[in-house]
């Protein structure tokens, strides 16, 4: 499988709502493992990706999603793409 | 004031006597501690007399936050009777360990805004933080404060009154109405 472009969209979003360079920006990336992702970028990163990737995410989600990883399970669920399979 | 009064899933509400041996270890804990005014290590009979003296106490409000029904925090509401209008300091820490940093935090601040203007009808809403307390000047700025000035001890003083307020969350409306409905 192969990364698609939607998991650029993510990791530009996340770049963007925490202010951190994209390259600090995987998967592993967890909340409150950097201090930018504190409360604040918390609610600014659920708005950008609900209008990236124009879904309306539960309020579960909202407080469950403390990853990359978990924010790419979530808006899977919304019919995100993250992978090609090839 | 009157309590309870909830939004968003979370609830301010009277400080239990089954709440204070939690809110006390949080309160002493090196996180919150290290950020309040008052850094002294609070003992289980100080924490005692203070929840009794809490019926006493007509100016403050003291309440506990909750969030679906589970205790996360604190806060204390002071009315600023040396001002000509009406400012509210508010105190307010997040202890439940799995909502430190999280946006739940971020949602118990605008509950707390949210009873100041709406209930309390107060002006201003005033913080007093520590300087070096980063985390705290970015959480009250996404609230709407603003530096305002310094109190004689050298603390930053941040205040926003209802429009401030209400302008800053307002990129987060669609959220906070999501978090208002029944679960």
């Amino acid at each position: 499988m192969s990364q698609t472009n939607e998991q650029q969209r993510l990791y530009q979003v996340f770049s963007d709502a925490l202010s951190i360079d994209i390259s600090a920006v995987d998967d592993d990336l967890k909340y409150n493992s950097i201090k930018e992702w504190d409360s604040v970028a918390h609610m600014i990163l659920v708005a950008q990706l609900e209008a990236a990737f124009d879904v309306m995410l539960e309020m579960d989600d909202i407080i469950d999603m403390n990853s990359v990883a978990a924010a790419k399970t979530i808006l899977s669920k919304h019919g995100v793409n993250f992978y090609e399979t090839l | 004031m009157t309590l309870p009064f909830g939004r968003y899933g979370l609830e301010l509400r009277a400080v239990k006597s089954e709440d204070i041996e939690t809110l006390r270890q949080w309160r002493n804990s090196a996180r919150v501690c290290s950020q309040m005014l008052n850094q002294q290590h609070i003992s289980e009979q100080q924490q005692q007399l203070w929840f009794a003296g809490l019926n006493d106490d007509k100016l403050n409000v003291h309440a506990s936050i909750t969030f679906r029904q589970e205790l996360i925090g604190y806060v204390k509401l002071t009315p600023l009777k040396s001002e000509p209008s009406d400012v509210v300091e508010s105190g307010l820490y997040i202890g439940h360990e799995r909502y430190i940093g999280h946006m739940i935090g971020f949602l118990s601040g605008v509950l707390v805004s949210t009873y100041c203007f709406e209930v309390a009808q107060c002006e201003y809403m005033q913080a007093t933080v520590l300087p070096g307390n980063q985390t705290a000047i970015r959480f009250n700025q996404g609230l709407g404060y603003h530096q305002w000035g310094r109190s004689s001890e050298g603390n930053i003083l941040m205040r926003a009154n209802d429009v401030e307020f209400r302008e800053a969350i307002s990129p987060y409306r669609s959220i906070l109405e999501r978090f208002n409905e029944p679960n």
